[in-house]
């Protein structure tokens, strides 16, 4: 599920780290009697079980995500931490995901994933650690893909349709989390029935809340900031019909990339050069 | 569960050669480039990339990339191998979209592209830059400590967890005789994993300890670039002199003026470096800005 | 002079087990002691506790007079340097010479002190070729004596080891024995050989699976039936 660069937009990839980075700062807040070398290490397992290449029937295999078990074994901050930072890691050591799409990557698999499966969880827990802990792992992991089909989806770089990218996304995730709730459900019961203790007891309901709805609205926040900046109300709607196919190019995408992508491009470029200097002279300062 | 320990054996070995390749890639002038600067390069050129659809300014990327990669003395193989498939795989998932409509081949080709160009400049970038200098640069650039102090635990605690984990599962295994179904091995190891969380808990209790008691992990310029690059300096030295450094310990301190003398010389020549890392980089987003 | 008191101490675990019940004991200035008991006895609990970073549920502890609280902690790390029993959870630095360094850049010592420093710590251990590797790239042995060079490179006034020859080779035993030997300061230590002890200890502290402190003994008075008895040997 890791999105690389070049799939997303700008604006996409901007919104998603702007959004993940409230979340993080949220969770940083609150987790301050938490000890940080915990999470860390608790992510080092999380990654390391991630490693795992679990058979699946016709041959091919399945990999755990476990960012439901982060949530329900670290409660939603913690857990949604040490997401982030196996998140880090996997970009900055293995370049799964891209760097500009990171924050899109952590909004999917630390933020929908964490706190999804972490409320999922409490809110079933009366029926049973088992078939909670299979639901917050399956649908946890389903509502990731959504998330991450809806960024694809809005995205105009990425050319197909948002019904298309939310259904393949979505079904796909449906099916491979079918994997991850049984072992969300295995892991999670084993620990509740011989060390209770790890299993984090409910948090501040109301930040939780504000944060769910936060991961609910971000589609619109999505949808509308990819109405920003454009010019051809006609090609607006076209696309919102799905039928931005239909045009002709004449050249290689000269719709996009003159009024729209490129006069951003030329000005992210001459920003570039700007703060590409600015730090080369604070850090000549700094010796 | 045999299935399952196989498979993970026969990925982990090239995913540890990922882990590790510092170890494996040969010291450059490229490593020795200051790691913020590097981040930032990076990060520019790639947003460059992903904000065109134009094929003349991706490659200028390209080219970009491909010259700093043989300047840097990187093989071209490994650096391919590390790039192709992410890319080709961009394209098949694009076919649909030809199949219903031929004009979207050179969307499709450019977005591959792209996408090429974008993991290119991250390999390349990861390929140079080791991960506590990584984690150096996000704390410089404001990253929270308490994340990028996670961040590095993680890192550095994932391949002993990873062969715990193989410990745990091994040990089942040797003692398994009945051959079970698919959910019935999905149980098993994930209670092996339950086993592998609960000891993983433990361990961070003793680590918060050792990190109460040893103070907490800082990432300063001081503790890596320096060092590598002096004893880089001093292997080359070595060279030049014929290994005849050997002395005694207490002749050390009148070495010192010697050796000050050397790290100035350092020093001037990581800041050339990282000035000519710099021309290079504003060099490319002009041509990328005027093509 | 008395540099630890341990008077009555008790600790319970979060998860509600117990790990030292009553514990009572003085560690004397330059003294070599060794505590042994059988696996599960609470010795290293007890290390921690006696290096500050534990704090007893009941009774009270005394480094150097202070007590293990906030404000006394800094001078304590200071005087104290402990040794886990496993390097892993103890090294987490980039490089061996990032552990080195770890406590003496917190120290603010001058950049020419921990260069020789150094170089002495590393050719007394024998670290010099596995310098710029990461701890979790190097042998089970060679963990363990970064893990006691990274403390000793400071000497504090007590050093306090986990089980310093645990799983580890012949070499690496006789060096770590042999530096452990030398160092100057109080020594405190676990272990499971008798040999150890005898080469090194002064005086045993002898601890039961009920987690109590049974016995305090010279070491030319200790008797093996005992110990074979306690599990110990």
């Amino acid at each position: 599920m890791h999105i690389p660069d070049g799939y997303l937009d700008m604006k996409i990839a901007i919104l998603f780290f702007i959004l993940s980075s409230i979340v993080i700062a949220i969770s940083l807040k609150k987790i301050r009697n938490f000890n940080t070398p915990l999470i860390g290490t608790i992510s080092a397992a999380i990654f390391a079980a991630q490693m795992l290449n679990w058979p699946i029937p016709g041959g091919t295999s399945a990999h755990f995500v476990g960012g439901a078990f982060a949530g329900i074994i670290l409660g939603p901050y913690a857990g949604c931490l040490a997401m982030t930072a196996v998140l880090i890691i996997q970009s900055f050591v293995y370049g799964d995901g891209g760097l500009i799409s990171l924050g899109a990557n952590i909004w999917n698999m630390a933020v929908v994933n964490v706190f999804s499966g972490y409320l999922i969880y409490q809110v079933l827990r009366k029926y049973g650690e088992k078939l909670a802990s299979f639901i917050a792992g399956w649908l946890g992991i389903t509502l990731a893909g959504i998330s991450a089909g809806i960024q694809l989806g809005v995205s105009v770089s990425f050319k197909y349709a948002l019904p298309v990218a939310v259904l393949t996304m979505g079904f796909w995730h449906a099916l491979l989390g079918i994997i991850e709730g049984l072992i969300t459900s295995a892991v999670v019961s084993y620990i509740s029935a011989h060390s209770p203790y790890m299993i984090k007891e409910s948090v501040d309901k109301k930040v939780v809340i504000a944060i769910i709805s936060l991961v609910i609205l971000s589609p619109i926040f999505a949808y509308s900031s990819e109405m920003v900046n454009y010019s051809e109300p006609l090609e607006n709607t076209a696309k919102v019909l799905g039928v931005a196919e239909m045009q002709k190019y004449t050249g290689i995408f000269p719709d996009y990339s003159i009024p729209g992508l490129g006069y951003i491009g030329t000005v992210s470029g001459i920003v570039g050069v700007l703060i590409l200097l600015l730090i080369a002279k604070a850090l000549s300062m700094r010796g | 569960m045999h299935e399952l320990i196989e498979k993970t054996l026969k990925e982990a070995s090239s995913f540890f050669q990922n882990f590790l390749i510092h170890e494996y890639s040969e010291k450059t002038s490229l490593h020795l480039v200051d790691p913020r600067l590097k981040l930032i390069g990076t990060f520019l050129l790639i947003i460059l990339a992903i904000s065109t659809f134009l094929v003349e300014k991706i490659i200028v990327l390209i080219a970009s990339s491909l010259i700093l990669v043989s300047f840097s003395k990187i093989s071209l193989r490994k650096f391919i191998s590390r790039t192709w498939l992410f890319p080709v795989f961009s394209f098949i998932i694009m076919i649909p979209l030809i199949i219903a409509n031929l004009n979207n081949v050179t969307y499709s080709i450019i977005f591959a592209l792209r996408v090429f160009t974008a993991i290119s400049l991250i390999q390349l970038f990861i390929m140079t830059t080791k991960f506590n200098e990584i984690v150096f640069a996000l704390q410089y650039f404001r990253v929270p400590k308490a994340l990028t102090q996670m961040v590095w635990i993680t890192y550095r605690y994932i391949i002993l967890m990873f062969s715990e984990i193989l410990r745990i599962l091994l040990a089942r295994e040797a003692r398994r005789i009945k051959e079970s179904s698919h959910i019935e091995s999905i149980k098993k190891a994930g209670n092996s994993l339950g086993l592998f969380f609960i000891r993983t808990y433990e361990r961070a209790e003793r680590i918060n300890l050792a990190i109460m008691a040893r103070g907490e992990i800082t990432f300063s310029k001081k503790t890596f670039l320096r060092f590598d690059a002096e004893s880089n300096l001093k292997l080359e030295s070595e060279v030049v002199d014929g290994g005849a450094d050997e002395e005694a310990d207490g002749v050390s301190k009148l070495k010192s003026p010697y050796k000050s003398e050397r790290s100035k010389e350092l020093e001037f020549t990581l800041k050339k470096l990282d000035k000519i890392y710099l021309i290079y980089i504003v060099v490319t987003i002009l041509i990328w800005v005027m093509v | 002079m008395k540099v630890i008191e341990v008077k009555d101490v008790s600790y319970i675990y979060p998860d509600g087990s117990i790990g030292v019940k009553k514990a009572s004991l003085d560690v004397y200035e330059n003294e070599r002691l060794a505590i042994l008991g059988a696996n599960g006895s609470g010795k290293s609990t007890l290390l921690m506790i006696m290096a500050g970073l534990l704090k007893p549920t009941r009774g009270e502890v005394r480094i150097f007079g202070l007590t293990p609280e906030r404000k006394n902690l800094k001078i304590i790390r200071k005087k104290v340097g402990i040794v886990f029993q496993d390097p892993d959870d103890f090294l987490f630095n980039p490089t061996v010479r990032d552990e080195l360094l770890h406590v003496p850049l917190q120290l603010e010592w001058s950049k020419e002190k921990i260069e020789l420093r150094v170089s002495e710590i590393s050719k007394l251990f024998g670290l010099d070729d596995i310098l710029e590797k990461p701890p979790f790239r190097i042998s089970g042995g060679e963990k363990k004596k970064v893990a006691i060079a990274s403390v000793v490179i400071t000497n504090p006034d007590i050093l306090i080891i986990d089980e310093p020859t645990a799983n580890i080779d012949g070499k690496s035993r006789r060096e770590i024995i042999k530096i452990m030997k030398n160092y100057s300061g109080t020594l405190i230590f676990t272990t499971h050989e008798l040999e150890i002890v005898k080469e090194i200890a002064s005086r045993v502290v002898i601890m039961n699976l009920k987690k109590e402190v049974v016995l305090t003994s010279l070491v030319d008075t200790l008797r093996e039936d005992f110990l074979k008895e306690m599990g110990i040997i």
